[in-house]
């Protein structure tokens, strides 16, 4: 499908670790955030500190005539009752709509994109006007608003790049077909959320059971919302509906309002979006939902049915085809995890002369990157006196490299460059000798497109002897791979059969 | 010995004896790990017996219903799983872990997976006296009490992180928690966290906007 043909400049690109299908465009710009990310959140209640707020109000002052949407749109969700904690988004009909200052501060309102997502600090009993907390660039501002623009949204996902930030996107209205047609697996796009779980789950039981799909999306016309029903289930087993009301205004990219930045792409179907959208106001946000979770609890969640769990290290060769060709047969969503991709690496990078040398680490494979924490260097002729190591941990973008023979030293696991400073006399005889031993990870095979740490829907057995996959990025997709393959990448299978008579609402 | 106890060397099969009733016995040493256990038994380690998963799958797995399995007195370790890397309690089953280590075992899916040492989704997980360390996950890198499930953890010592969310129920006494504890909701349910006297370094972190219900009782 046209939608989902691999785009350069679109999803898949980077390193694949948190299988956010990260896009370049985004690493670009939150490259830029966190750089400039060093400001403080202003206190609650206090002014503002930017020369373009002015032309306060109170809090005590009702706040009058916001610009809201029409009624010939689709109209956000906005709330009952407000308190501080909720999270949401300030929606009008404007191109930005204004937040203000306290009382007795005289200067202009501040401007903020329409849509812009925010967090409830305050909300006063007499007006109900709500203080709010916005991300504009690299800082938080607050400001008074009237309760008539703020619409009830998920928490955006904390950005990873921005300290204290969450993701700078604004919210749009995106639309699409009012209900799911025809929902096929394919129609999945995840986007900047490490979701894959979730997504991977809409699309599996899209692909063996699109009725559960369609019947768990009702489009509410009068009001321009979508219900979306899940399962949750009680101690013992026993399973009830759930019905989680959403409007069809997504977190977009910056710049482009009709670019969905989770689940969804332009002119795609709008349905993985309304349902990841649904899933995590439902489970406490875009964060709660893009930090874990599991496929199979997903599945059962979509369905009503429990998800049967198996796992690829009890499977022989041979029953590998069977057990997919009797599954797809009996109706069952398949979905499926790939391991953690850890392998160790040996490589002699450096180069130069004299105290200072620099080295380039090469990888087999552009989704490979190093696992911060796991360098260590040695000097194979012996000349250097003791080692080196990094002292990167997890999700760090550069480390010092420290060791008795170094003055200073610092790696860039994004860049893949390390750089050595020696004290005098303590420099190896030559660069070359340093061995750099690291594990990394990323593509656990790469010929296949088999991306580590990440969730696959079923597709299809193929020629009878190789496995089809889906990739929820929408891009990516994985060749044909073999049973043995299965065995050596997958850690777990989960199925789910939606159960019959899954029309009832 | 008793009829139905039966003594595992490192080395051999542990997954044959796995039978309704038995005790099975781990000899100190390795045991190869990814145990699927589908009867109710007790898997007794003496001392130095380890289940080692080498990141095969999750070092122990019980996902059938109304069993009741007893582990003590072993090391679960190299366990890899998209949720509960150590332990994957997804059936409706009580499982009892008393003086278990679950340790470098991991969730690792997406940005770090759910329960690098243990995920519990259904059933009821106790666990006494144990220890988690060097797990891995996203979320919950050493325990993760999710959906309707439930625990207690009575005493042991957590080096990382407890995840309690959806309608779970999580009862801690007298354990120490280094890490934190994260608690949260839906829209349509609480969980219910009890502590008492247990020691939390890393603090609770509980929802503001669905919270889970907690209380504490000190001593």
């Amino acid at each position: 499908m046209l939608q989902h043909a691999p785009r350069p400049t679109r999803r898949g690109q980077k390193v694949p670790t948190e299988q956010a299908a990260p896009r370049p465009d985004e690493q670009a710009r939150r490259g830029n955030a966190a750089l400039a990310d060093k400001q403080p959140a202003a206190e609650a209640g206090s002014a503002l500190a930017d020369n373009e707020i002015s032309a306060w109000m109170g809090e005590g002052e009702a706040i009058s005539s916001p610009q809201l949407a029409s009624t010939d749109t689709t109209q956000p969700i906005r709330a009952t009752s407000v308190r501080a904690g909720n999270w949401g988004a300030l929606i009008g009909k404007a191109d930005k709509v204004a937040i203000f200052g306290e009382a007795g501060l005289k200067s202009e309102s501040l401007k903020v994109a329409d849509g812009t997502p925010c967090e409830v600090k305050r909300r006063d009993e007499k007006t109900g006007n709500l203080l709010v907390e916005v991300r504009v660039g690299k800082e938080k501002k607050q400001g008074w608003t009237s309760a008539a623009i703020f619409s009830v949204q998920p928490d955006l996902n904390v950005d990873d790049e921005a300290p204290g930030q969450r993701d700078e996107y604004i919210y749009a209205e995106q639309k699409g077909d009012h209900s799911p047609v025809d929902p096929k697996g394919k129609d999945t796009a995840q986007g900047a959320l490490g979701d894959c779980y979730a997504i991977a789950a809409m699309a599996a039981i899209a692909n063996a059971s699109p009725n559960s799909i369609k019947d768990a999306i009702k489009y509410n016309k009068a009001a321009g919302t979508y219900t979306v029903r899940f399962f949750e289930e009680s101690y013992g087993g026993a399973s009830k509906p759930v019905y989680i009301t959403v409007d069809s205004f997504l977190p977009t990219v910056a710049g482009n309002r009709n670019d969905p930045a989770y689940a969804g792409e332009p002119g795609g179907k709008l349905w993985p979006a309304i349902m990841e959208k649904a899933y995590a106001q439902w489970k406490g946000g875009y964060d709660a939902i893009g930090g874990g979770g599991y496929g199979a609890q997903t599945m059962a969640e979509i369905t009503g049915a429990r998800s049967q769990e198996k796992s690829p290290s009890s499977m022989k060769v041979d029953e590998v085809i069977p057990y997919f060709e009797a599954a797809k047969k009996e109706g069952r969503a398949i979905y499926a995890a790939v391991e953690d991709s850890r392998q160790s690496e040996v490589q002699t990078p450096f180069r130069g002369t004299g105290n200072k040398l620099t080295g380039t680490i090469t990888h087999t494979h552009r989704w490979n990157h190093v696992v911060p924490g796991t360098m260590r260097i040695t000097d194979k002729a012996a000349k250097m006196t003791g080692s080196i190591t990094d002292t990167g941990r997890e999700g760090d973008q550069a480390a010092k490299l420290v060791g008795r023979p170094l003055s200073a030293g610092t790696v860039d696991y994004k860049k893949n460059t390390a750089e050595l400073n020696f004290k005098d006399g303590a420099a190896p005889g030559k660069a070359e000798d340093l061995e750099l031993a690291f594990m990394y990870q990323g593509a656990v095979n790469a010929e296949k497109l088999l991306v580590a740490n990440h969730a696959y829907a079923f597709e299809g057995v193929v020629n009878g002897k190789e496995l089809q996959f889906y990739n929820p990025w929408g891009t990516w997709q994985p060749k044909p791979i073999t049973p043995q393959e299965f065995l050596k990448h997958f850690t777990n299978i989960s199925t789910n059969k939606a159960p019959a008579g899954a029309t009832t609402r | 010995m008793a009829e139905s106890t039966v003594r595992v060397e490192a080395g051999e099969a542990v997954g044959p004896h796995l039978r309704a009733g038995a005790v099975v016995v781990l000899a100190p040493g390795v045991h190869a790990g990814g145990l699927v256990i589908g009867c109710s038994l007790t898997l007794r380690g003496e001392p130095g017996a380890v289940i080692d998963a080498e990141r095969r799958g999750p070092g122990l797995v019980v996902a059938e219903d109304g069993l009741n399995v007893l582990v003590e007195g072993l090391t679960v370790r190299g366990g890899a799983g998209e949720a509960g890397g150590g332990l994957q309690l997804t059936g409706w089953s009580e499982v009892t872990l008393r003086r278990v280590t679950l340790e470098d075992n991991q969730a690792t899916l997406s940005k770090g997976g759910v329960g690098g040492g243990a995920f519990v989704l259904r059933g009821q997980l106790t666990a006494e006296d144990c220890t988690f360390r060097n797990n891995r996950a996203g979320v919950g890198n050493d325990l993760a009490v999710w959906g309707a499930a439930r625990c207690v953890v009575r005493g042991g010592f957590f080096a990382g992180d407890v995840s309690c969310r959806d309608g779970a129920e999580l009862t801690i006494v007298g354990a120490h928690v280094t890490g934190q504890l994260a608690l949260c909701g839906t829209t349509t349910r609480t969980p219910v966290v009890v502590l008492k006297g247990a020691r939390i370094d890393g603090g609770v972190a509980n929802d503001v906007n669905l919270p889970a219900t907690l209380s504490v009782e000190h001593g």
